[in-house]
């Protein structure tokens, strides 16, 4: 007996006994060695009975190899890194694993949920449909807790992933999927022909199938073919292997997302490293070599612990140099069984039987019968006998005459094989029947992908590597090598019995072992009329489980096939969709997570407004400050003191997320007078003016203010949300709609940042800091510009207002800004100089009535803002023609108002109805109130809103209806602006 | 711009100086460095007169191409538009100049602050890049003197593959440079990243 397991065998494999791995499983401390499975380990100390099933909590064991297990799904990790659901096939062992059962109370052994398969009769497919319709009500409070609690797999970590996640991008010529001995050999001719060439496996070793084959190429053990044309491909400049790499799915223009498991093998991720990394493959070619998997029998108790693939078993004892049985019988429909028998006898583990389905022998049979095995032909299985784990075989002739029941423990399954078509049918390429291999293969004709060797039904390993180079030579050509085409493999028709199902009613016959799907399920949805395949999926989620059918699927549609009494083909197959095996959502957010789910955007004042303890709002991507907190206050009380001190003295507020363009050129102003509403050929040099943009359906786009610095360049400012949209808009105009115009623009936004200055004492201010410029009224009036410089810094100065105060908007050179805001500082502790943040910014718009996103929504006009007076009658412009069609025949449009409560401690909420009266509710709505404030200056909640009838209803009381708060307020209607609507502070 | 003290996005945090070392022993390890400002002007060609540009000034015309010109190095962005990178210290000058030498052909803007120079050095430089930019950097399809206005995950950047060591420069706006530095230093760790100032 060995320490690293009593099943494990004395010689072989490609395991290091000298290297023990200490590991956990159920809390049991055991023994492995490197290079075993966690599935491989817990065989090799006689652990079969691994988790229990997800609807009948049936016993289960490990029934594969790799990802396809359908069985052997435990909860791996502890703590933040516990993931459920993991098939011990593809768990790699490492010092310290820790690995539980799952799905199972109190114990693994003694389920007491077990009872569900005693109900079985109850629980067929539809059961929940039919069962729990009644009462409606019953549903979300009590049965679908219920069933949630018995049913189900493992329980996910509930705490934040503590591991990181990347994305890399990888481009390639040829992208082959599979590292065995045809995607190796498509490799290297590839590379030999001169292309690019990236290999993806999943598994952790290359060679594919080979690794867990005695197989020779050339001579020489196929593990020197293996490892030769890696290193080949390898150490290529223009080669690389990943292995651990999953091809999770095939997208429109051969974009493949693989999944690296970087640190999976490990206990932690190792310093930097990633948990996984996704890989975003753009390849000019796919070579799809990802080999066939094996599929079982149907037959009652097929799904017990001991009942494994022959392929499975044969790569347990050659790989992993674990026995999974003593005595094992072997049921086969092909040859299959027969190589699992030679290569257990040659390790001198008992074959007790086997029984072949087919009449006849062949080669490699009666080389097996020779050699003293038992062999029964035209034989099925019929029931596996035993309890929790397997005892013996029940079998019958085909003819239904009995046969004697057969002692073993374990019992090996060879039913054929399904090529893997996943990836061929995620490009929408559904698979045929060929009845000669018995099995769907790809039918995909597709310039840039191919696909070879066992995944195209080439199964015989020296045509696979034939197959492969083909299909490799072929890819260098199609990129453009130079080399001649090679003849690709043919298949050879499978000697195989055409046998899926073995006798019995089938209600403990397992088709889907992962969903608990028999037989007499699949029978039941046919009987029931749910007989088309895809109607199958849904009624019985046959093929639905995180396996996606690998095991299941050829058996559940020969099944419907026979109960319908067609051939398998008329059947036909449901879609494989990506991802070929389940992935960490993690693994598909990447960097996109928390605070990175958007990278941030910081304006240059950002450390001078953390120095004055902002509280920043994220903006898009931007960074602002919300608010200035003194002491304990709150937002509100912030809100309030910096609004109050931009009316009465003097504020500061970071504008830079403002979108800027530079726009440069002789028809600069042509270009603005095609883009905005208003006209600007004669806008002086040194002065600026203000713009509304629409769209070309005639709604609003966006507003601002743009300056002519030259006759040909010109300054324009968006809005924050707009600044690339706007830039993409004049792109656009002049490329395509006006490309005779002579004009270029540059987007500004991040060479200069800016400050508003505003309040009754923001002139005082400035003039103490700019470098001898005269800021007086006269020669920096209204809509005014400067260029200048601040304490050395370059400025430019904007006389433009957005609070209804005297007011300036400052921009220096980014670098600058730390400059700017001191000397501001400094200079401004004489006019109680308060920096203000997008609270009060909000405030002090919405008092003098100025209008914002919240207005410029996307279904109100110019003229529902009540700007349609700056419409130009003399120009066109984009937009005009459906905005003066609109307001002609839309009929009576809400228009821009002002309300106010008429009880003014009641307050106001944005998105309010305005109804005419409390009994008509919603039913007649007049229209919306847009933004909302509690105005310090009006010393109420005040609001901007867009009435039926607009201004012409001033004065009159409605109310302002808000459903989701159950509120309903009296509201006077009053002109939008409610400071200074005649406009002397800003123009003082 | 006036030769007073100004701020770039990392200018708070203390990075020492990169060690000037044989390229030789650079080029088996990663690092970054944050270059803070460096001068870069955006010129744009008027209606017409791309290829007269060009030849006046020695700017290069094939897409995501450089040159290195007396004025700096001249990279393609778009169909006669250009971001020549010249030394902070003669941005200035360059700019004035520009102007003059531009008068009917084209226009020159000064966004020096608008972005941010960060430079990615040696064996490990493709391997990091990989993690956020989604072009293809193999040297048979980009090689020093390509360059490329692509981005590192969400960040626009203009890339500029300087020489075969291979040293790439990264440009991006100044308020993405902290995000990025941080993001670059990260997806650097498990190549044992060395960070430094210029």
């Amino acid at each position: 007996m060995s320490a690293q397991g009593s099943y494990r065998l004395g010689a072989g494999g490609a395991i290091d006994r000298a290297a023990s791995v200490a590991f956990k499983f159920d809390g049991k401390a055991l023994t492995g060695c490197k290079g075993d499975t966690l599935a491989s380990a817990l065989l090799a100390n006689n652990v079969r009975l691994i988790g229990r099933s997800f609807k009948y909590h049936r016993p289960r064991g490990v029934m594969a190899l790799g990802s396809m297990e359908p069985n052997g799904l435990v909860e791996v990790r502890e703590g933040a890194r516990r993931e459920p659901n993991i098939p011990a096939t593809t768990v790699e062992l490492f010092d310290g694993l820790v690995a539980q059962s799952q799905n199972r109370f109190p114990s693994l052994r003694y389920d007491l949920m077990a009872v569900n398969q005693l109900a079985s009769p109850f629980l067929s497919a539809g059961f929940y449909y039919k069962t729990f319709m009644w009462p409606a009500s019953f549903w979300e409070s009590v049965y679908e807790k219920a069933i949630r609690k018995a049913a189900g797999l493992g329980r996910a970590a509930g705490d934040p992933d503590p591991d990181g996640y990347d994305h890399v991008h990888m481009h390639t010529d040829v992208l082959v999927v599979g590292a065995g001995p045809t995607g190796l050999s498509a490799a290297d001719a590839a590379l030999s022909a001169g292309a690019r060439v990236l290999v993806v496996d999943e598994n952790a070793h290359v060679g594919g199938a080979l690794a867990y084959e005695r197989e020779d190429i050339d001579g020489a053990p196929a593990s020197a073919f293996v490892d030769a044309a890696t290193q080949r491909i390898d150490s290529h400049d223009n080669g690389d292997v990943l292995t651990r790499t999953t091809a999770l799915g095939v997208y429109d223009h051969n974009l493949v997302v693989a999944l690296e498991r970087v640190s999976d093998h490990e206990l932690t991720p190792g310093a930097g490293k990633p948990r996984q990394r996704l890989r975003l493959i753009r390849a000019k070619q796919i070579v799809l070599a990802a080999g066939a998997l094996e599929r079982p029998l149907t037959f009652a108790n097929n799904d017990k612990p001991g009942v494994m693939l022959s392929s499975a078993v044969r790569g347990y004892v050659n790989r992993y140099a674990v026995a999974p049985g003593r005595r094992i019988a072997i049921v086969t429909t092909n040859d299959d069984g027969y190589r699992t028998a030679r290569d257990l006898i040659d390790q001198n583990v008992e074959v007790s039987l086997i029984a072949d389905a087919r009449d006849h022998a062949s080669a490699v049979s009666s080389e097996i019968e020779g050699r003293g095995v038992p062999v029964l032909r035209n034989t099925l299985p019929q029931k596996v006998l035993g309890g929790v784990e397997t005892e013996g075989l029940a079998l019958q002739t085909k003819d239904g005459a009995p046969v004697a029941d057969h002692r073993c423990d374990t019992v090996a399954v060879a039913g054929g094989f399904n090529p893997c078509v996943h990836l061929t049918s995620h490009l929408g390429a559904a698979p045929y029947w060929r009845e000669d291999l018995l099995a769907f293969v790809p039918d995909i004709d597709d310039k840039s992908l191919q696909t070879a060797g066992a995944c195209r039904g080439v199964y015989d390993t020296r045509a696979c590597l034939d197959d492969g180079a083909a299909a490799g030579v072929e890819a260098a050509r199609r990129v453009g090598c130079d080399v001649v085409s090679r003849s690709k493999s043919s298949t050879v028709a499978l000697d195989a019995a055409n046998v899926f199902e073995g006798p019995g009613d089938g209600k403990k016959s397992f088709v889907d072992f992962q969903n608990d799907v028999t037989a007499a399920d699949v029978r039941l949805s046919a009987q029931e009329g749910y007989e088309a395949v895809e109607h199958l999926k849904r009624y019985t989620t046959l093929g639905m489980a995180t396996d996606q059918g690998k095991t299941s699927n050829i058996n559940g549609l020969a099944v419907l096939a026979a109960a319908r009494n067609v051939p398998i083909d008329v059947v036909g197959t449901t879609r494989f969709r990506p991802p070929y095996t389940p992935a960490a959502i993690g693994a598909y957010a990447g960097h996109h997570r928390g605070k990175e789910f958007q990278p941030i955007r910081r304006t240059a004042f950002h450390r001078c407004h953390e120095e004055e303890s902002a509280v920043f709002v994220e903006a898009g991507q931007w960074l602002r400050p919300r608010f200035y907190p003194q002491g304990n206050e709150d937002v509100f009380a912030a809100l309030k003191r910096e609004a109050a001190a931009v009316r009465t003295s003097v504020g500061v507020c970071d504008v830079s997320t403002l979108g800027k363009i530079e726009i440069f050129g002789p028809d600069a102003a042509a270009l603005l007078n095609k883009v905005y509403i208003n006209a600007w050929s004669k806008l002086a040099v040194g002065k600026a003016r203000y713009g509304v943009m629409l769209r070309d359906d005639g709604y609003m786009f966006d507003d601002g203010t743009t300056s002519r610095l030259a006759e040909d360049h010109f300054f324009l400012t968006c809005t924050t949300a707009n600044a690339a949209r706007v830039l993409a808009h004049l792109e656009h105009t002049s490329q395509v709609l006006y490309p005779d115009y002579d004009v270029n623009f540059v987007s500004a936004t991040e060479q200069w940042c800016g400050l508003a200055l505003a309040g009754p004492k923001s002139r005082a201010l400035l003039a103490d800091i700019v470098d001898g410029f005269d800021v007086s009224n006269e020669n920096l009036p209204f809509m005014g510009i400067a260029e200048t410089t601040i304490g050395g810094a370059p400025a430019r100065i904007f006389r433009i207002s957005f609070s209804g105060e005297l007011a300036y908007e400052i921009n220096v050179p980014w670098g600058w800004a730390d400059h700017l805001w001191r000397k501001l500082r400094a200079a401004g502790e004489a006019y109680d100089l308060t920096p203000y943040g997008s609270e009060a910014l909000a405030v002090l718009r919405i008092e003098k009535g100025h209008i914002a996103g919240p207005e410029i929504d996307g279904r109100t006009m110019a003229s529902d803002a009540g700007l349609g007076g700056m419409m130009s009658k003399k120009k066109d412009f984009i937009g005009k023609r459906m905005a003066l069609h609109r307001a002609e025949t839309s009929g009576e449009r809400p228009s821009l108002v002002g309300v106010k409560p008429v009880n003014t401690s009641e307050r106001l909420r944005g998105g309010a109805h305005l109804v005419a009266s409390r009994e008509d509710g919603l039913k007649d709505s007049l229209g919306w109130v847009s933004s909302v404030t509690d105005s310090p200056n009006v010393g109420s909640w005040i609001g901007l809103g867009f009435l039926k009838g607009g201004m012409e209803q001033n004065g009159r009381t409605i109310y302002a209806s808000y459903p989701l708060k159950d509120e309903f307020v009296e509201v006077e209607l009053c002109n939008p602006c409610f400071v200074d609507p005649e406009g002397e502070r800003l123009r003082g | 711009m006036a030769d007073t003290p100004s701020h770039s996005p990392l200018s708070h945090i203390k990075m020492a100086p990169a060690p000037q070392k044989p390229a030789s022993e650079a080029a088996k390890e990663l690092s970054l460095v944050d270059y803070g400002r460096v001068g870069f002007l955006y010129v744009m060609a008027r209606s017409g007169q791309a290829e007269a540009l060009a030849d006046a000034l020695g700017f290069p015309t094939a897409p995501n191409s450089t040159k290195q010109t007396s004025d700096g190095v001249a990279m393609t962005t778009a169909p006669g538009e250009w971001a020549l990178i010249a030394g902070a210290a003669d941005v200035d000058s360059v700019f004035a100049s520009l102007r003059e030498r531009l008068a009917g052909l084209g226009y020159v803007s000064d966004q020096s602050h608008s972005r941010v120079k960060f430079r990615i050095a040696g064996g490990n430089a493709r391997a990091l890049l990989v993690k956020g930019v989604p072009i293809d950097l193999h040297p048979r399809e980009f090689g020093a003197g390509h360059c490329a206005q692509t981005g590192y995950g969400d960040i626009g950047v203009l890339l500029h593959q300087v020489d075969d060591a291979p040293t790439f420069d990264l440009f991006c706006y100044s308020g993405f440079g902290e995000t990025l530095w941080n993001r670059l230093q990260h997806d650097g760790l498990e190549y044992d990243v060395a960070c430094h100032g210029a």
